[in-house]
């Protein structure tokens, strides 16, 4: 894949335009990817697809090998691996924590300590989210305890 | 690394728990020499063969309990306090059971009972208001960083 950089104050706003045979799931991906630069995310739901606010998901966990977004008032599914959104929201403040789940770190309301080290966190809808002894000590070093 | 239930670990904190109640009971033995003599559990020499062998067995049984509660797979739902509370439940009832079975104390010795009863609810207490002080100052601690935290990432 060739990737141009073109730069001119001629334009207006920043575009990316996509070259390609055809639409493979690959490229999707790819869209999907840039389409986060806009701090959305791609999720379906019901058989639509909706542009969900980044700074409105609540976590997202993997459940059957498939990804799923939670806000507020909704679920929806993503068409990226969660390594991938993890990559994408790391600076949106998404952290890991744990194999099968990152939470955004903005929807966090408290955090209290649990037994064998871990850690939960209450969202902001009120939901427990445990944060297993891997990823306590990242969460403990974001906030300055460690 | 992930507290899932694994032979390793509950063998681990077995022998962390036989060590320790056969330490405890050795220093009962030596402080209260006449209220041991009267247990059926000591003989004139101290323990028997066999009774270390079930306190082993109770060592085992009470760490799979506790590795249980403790583990990520299991009773995540319920807060520590009721985690601990089914822990110290549990492990009573499982020493109600070995008293009964092994007879380590007279069974119809009711000073005996009030004695055994008094004491587990000490440490059941002791356990509970201990957990309840750390874990409290330890969320108190995180309140004041999170809320510095998040004054952090508005002045950015």
């Amino acid at each position: 894949m060739k990737i141009k950089v073109i730069e001119n104050t001629v334009y207006e706003e920043t575009y990316v335009e996509i070259h390609c045979q055809k639409v493979t799931n690959e490229i999707g991906r790819l869209q999907k990817m840039l389409q986060t630069f806009q701090m959305k995310l791609q999720g379906h739901k019901e058989k639509g697809t909706y542009h969900v606010e980044v700074s409105d998901v609540l976590y997202i966990e993997t459940v059957d090998k498939k990804v799923f977004l939670y806000t507020l008032h909704d679920i929806y599914e993503s068409n990226l691996k969660l390594y991938e959104l993890h990559a994408i929201l790391a600076q949106y403040d998404f952290i890991r924590i744990g194999k099968s789940m990152i939470i955004n770190f903005g929807q966090v309301k408290a955090i209290k300590p649990d037994l064998g080290g871990r850690l939960y966190l209450v969202m902001n809808n009120g939901e427990r989210c445990c944060v297993s002894r891997q990823y306590a000590s990242d969460i403990k070093e974001k906030i300055g305890a460690k | 690394m992930k507290t899932s239930l694994s032979m390793k670990i509950i063998l681990a904190n077995a022998a962390a728990i036989f060590a320790v109640s056969i330490l405890m009971i050795s220093l009962l033995g030596v402080c209260f020499p006449d209220h041991i003599d009267s247990s059926p559990m000591f003989t004139e020499h101290g323990l028997t063969f066999s009774i270390i062998f079930q306190y082993y067995l109770f060592s085992i049984i009470s760490s799979f309990i506790i590795s249980y509660v403790i583990s990520e797979d299991h009773l995540v739902h319920y807060s520590y306090l009721q985690r601990i509370a089914f822990v110290v439940l549990t492990i009573f009832f499982v020493a109600i059971v070995f008293i009964f079975i092994f007879e380590w104390m007279p069974i119809d010795d009711v000073q005996a009972w009030v004695s055994f009863i008094f004491m587990y609810l000490f440490s059941f207490i002791s356990c509970f208001v201990v957990f309840y002080l750390l874990f409290r100052n330890e969320e108190k601690k995180y309140m004041v960083l999170l809320d510095e935290y998040r004054e952090r990432k508005k002045e950015l």
